[in-house]
């Protein structure tokens, strides 16, 4: 068991730089997920710790050690890749007993350990199945087993949940979950779902372009985005962003002005917020409500949503945006009737031009 | 329109036909000549006359065939073994490591095996005698290997780029250092491709001519094509056409025996990596 840590770490492919000096400390035992959208960087990122790429620069440290030279297999890692990449000519028993005969351990221990894994994520009765006779979900379950039948330092799983439907996904979610729950080892998980992230993850990193956005805790992201890229990512609807102006600063508050002509008091701390300044201010669907008296927004509806348990309205605002609200099944206008949205103070977030975001309480 | 296709169909056989006559023929008029002796060899016809196996035993008892055929074996065999080895070494280099000048060294390969023989003869007559090679079986597996390993190298290179990173990947982080990794993952994925491969490779060494024939002088190193070449008959003006054909007819049987077990093989080694799975 052991953290890891990146030390200004950079990567460059034919002059391409792909990562930008991150750093970053994972705890021994953390569940860490690297999420942003594709192309940045988050796999490279995963594959520089794992030691199939080389850093151009900077250091990558496993359990206190540095690591930056050494070659995966000295690394004490495991890997699970997205396409699973179990050997198609060996059965299951040999695809997870082959990382465990690289390092010649004995025959009676190898057996034992595969027997106690495959018992674990019950392949018992598929141990001598070729990987080309198994169906999706146990080809993934094969590829977690030849991870944990090591024991590694650390676990790497490079988008394991992608390649699967809908509801497997949620279930080896929730296995994958559990595992952490009982290795106690830590792992390192790629992802562009924020689902994912959010449900697993005790610390996310979320990356853009090479470089960590943020990295907190899931609810530490949801409450408080640093910024507008990571408030637009992390919350499994998009939050609305809405251009307003800044009218002036109230004790502890910032009072804008809304598309449509309200005004509303966000209570942020407004340093260096000047009257008459474009903002953005940003509001999650499930915080919007139904206006009970004057409304915060109002316009046509345009589509309504029916998910059953709840309904999403779409809004278009006077300065033509479109706003989402997500509203208790049965309470929302028709479409091409008028909503009136209520926004609650407390909920909304406000950013500078260049995107930063005012410290929320 | 019915009768459209079936004149199409009929059409269609006949192309067939002409076309399995056309390459099977030769092989069976040599069949039926290895079984004539004497003046009955220069009377034409599709038949012969009776089945006389004079020929067949003639060859080995004069013309001390037995050793010919071993040389021909050693030397074919040996050429497939060190085709292979060196072959699956290069294809993991150049079709698995990103270095630099990787393409260049391709196509150099590649240009070898365009020379045409008779080019690099005196220059590889030159290597064999520095090497002390010369009148041996091993300067003439040396020579063949000139000219199977252009291609297997070839071969093996591009089925080794269609076999998936992650599976080398995963076999890094198993803890495989590099030589496991191509013997415990690569080798047995790339038998498809290996097999038709060898078997080429074989063929090449077993039917060539042109280097055992002047790297060689002895009857004791000679292979078969040379000495079916140098088979003389009873007179200097005789041509022993009937124990050409036996010859010809025996050293084609291992050919035909080899193409016939790895038949599937070769037939999903030429297709695989063309539709995935």
């Amino acid at each position: 068991m052991a953290g890891v840590s990146l030390r200004r770490v950079r990567k460059s492919f034919d002059g391409q730089t792909v990562i930008r000096d991150i750093d970053l400390d994972i705890a021994d035992g953390e569940f860490c997920v690297f999420v942003g959208p594709s192309g940045c960087g988050k796999s490279t990122l995963l594959r520089l710790v794992a030691g199939l790429e080389t850093v151009s620069g900077g250091a990558v440290l496993i359990g206190g050690e540095d690591v930056t030279a050494a070659p995966p297999r000295a690394r004490g890692i495991a890997m699970v890749f997205q396409s699973y990449a179990l050997y198609p000519h060996m059965t299951v028993r040999e695809n997870i007993a082959f990382g465990l005969e690289t390092r010649r351990a004995r025959k009676a221990e190898i057996a034992a350990r595969v027997e106690a894994v495959a018992k674990r994520l019950e392949l018992e009765g598929l141990l001598e199945r070729l990987p080309k006779q198994l169906s999706g979900g146990q080809r993934q379950r094969v590829a977690i087993g030849r991870a944990i039948v090591r024991e590694p330092r650390v676990f790497l799983f490079d988008e394991p949940l992608s390649n699967l439907d809908a509801s497997l996904r949620v279930q080896m979610r929730i296995e994958i979950a559990r595992l952490h729950q009982s290795l106690r080892t830590t792992m390192i998980y790629v992802t562009h779902d924020q689902v994912e992230a959010m449900t697993l993850a005790d610390k996310i990193v979320v990356l853009n372009a090479g470089r960590v956005e943020q990295a907190g805790a899931p609810t530490e992201l949801y409450r408080h985005p640093r910024n507008l890229f990571v408030a637009g990512f992390i919350g499994s609807r998009r939050m609305n962003f809405l251009p307003v102006r800044a009218e002036g600063m109230r004790d502890g508050a910032v009072e804008v002005l809304l598309p449509g002509g309200g005004r509303l008091a966000v209570p942020v701390a407004g340093e260096g917020a000047r009257a008459g300044e474009a903002l953005t201010l940003g509001i999650r669907p499930e915080h919007l409500r139904l206006a009970g008296g004057a409304p915060d927004l109002a316009g046509p509806v345009e589509v309504v949503e029916e998910l059953g348990d709840e309904q999403l309205a779409y809004l278009r605002l006077p300065d033509g945006g479109l706003v989402t609200a997500r509203l208790e099944s049965g309470t929302a206008p028709r479409e091409g009737e008028t909503g009136a949205l209520e926004l609650p103070p407390a909920e909304c977030h406000l950013f500078r031009a260049d995107g930063s975001a005012f410290g929320r309480p | 329109m019915n009768a459209a296709r079936l004149a199409g169909r009929l059409a269609f056989a006949l192309l067939l036909l002409a076309i399995i006559l056309f390459a099977l023929f030769p092989f069976y008029h040599a069949l039926v000549t290895s079984f004539r002796s004497g003046s009955e060899l220069f009377i034409p016809g599709l038949f012969p006359a009776a089945l006389d196996p004079r020929n067949y035993a003639l060859v080995f008892t004069q013309q001390n065939f037995g050793r010919t055929v071993l040389n021909s074996v050693l030397v074919a065999v040996a050429v497939v073994g060190f085709s292979m080895l060196l072959a699956v070494a290069a294809a993991y280099a150049l079709g698995r490591v990103r270095f630099r000048g990787r393409g260049a060294l391709m196509l150099t390969i590649l240009g070898v095996s365009m020379f045409p023989q008779v080019a690099v003869l005196s220059g590889m007559f030159e290597l064999i005698r520095a090497l002390g090679l010369y009148d041996t079986l091993p300067g003439l597996m040396l020579a063949n290997l000139v000219l199977t390993l252009p291609f297997t190298v070839w071969v093996l290179t591009t089925f080794m780029r269609e076999l998936p990173k992650e599976l080398e990947e995963a076999a890094y982080v198993d803890g495989a250092p590099p030589l496991t990794v191509v013997r415990r993952v690569f080798l047995p994925l790339l038998w498809p491709a290996m097999v038709p491969t060898a078997l080429l490779a074989f063929i090449v060494s077993w039917n060539e001519f042109l280097f055992a024939f002047t790297f060689t002088l002895s009857a004791e190193t000679r292979t078969v094509p040379v000495a079916i070449a140098l088979l003389s008959g009873g007179s200097r003006q005789e041509l022993p056409w009937g124990l050409v054909m036996a010859a010809s007819v025996i050293v084609t049987l291992p050919i035909v025996a080899l193409v016939l077990t790895f038949q599937r093989k070769i037939v999903s080694g030429l297709t695989a990596g063309a539709v995935k799975g």
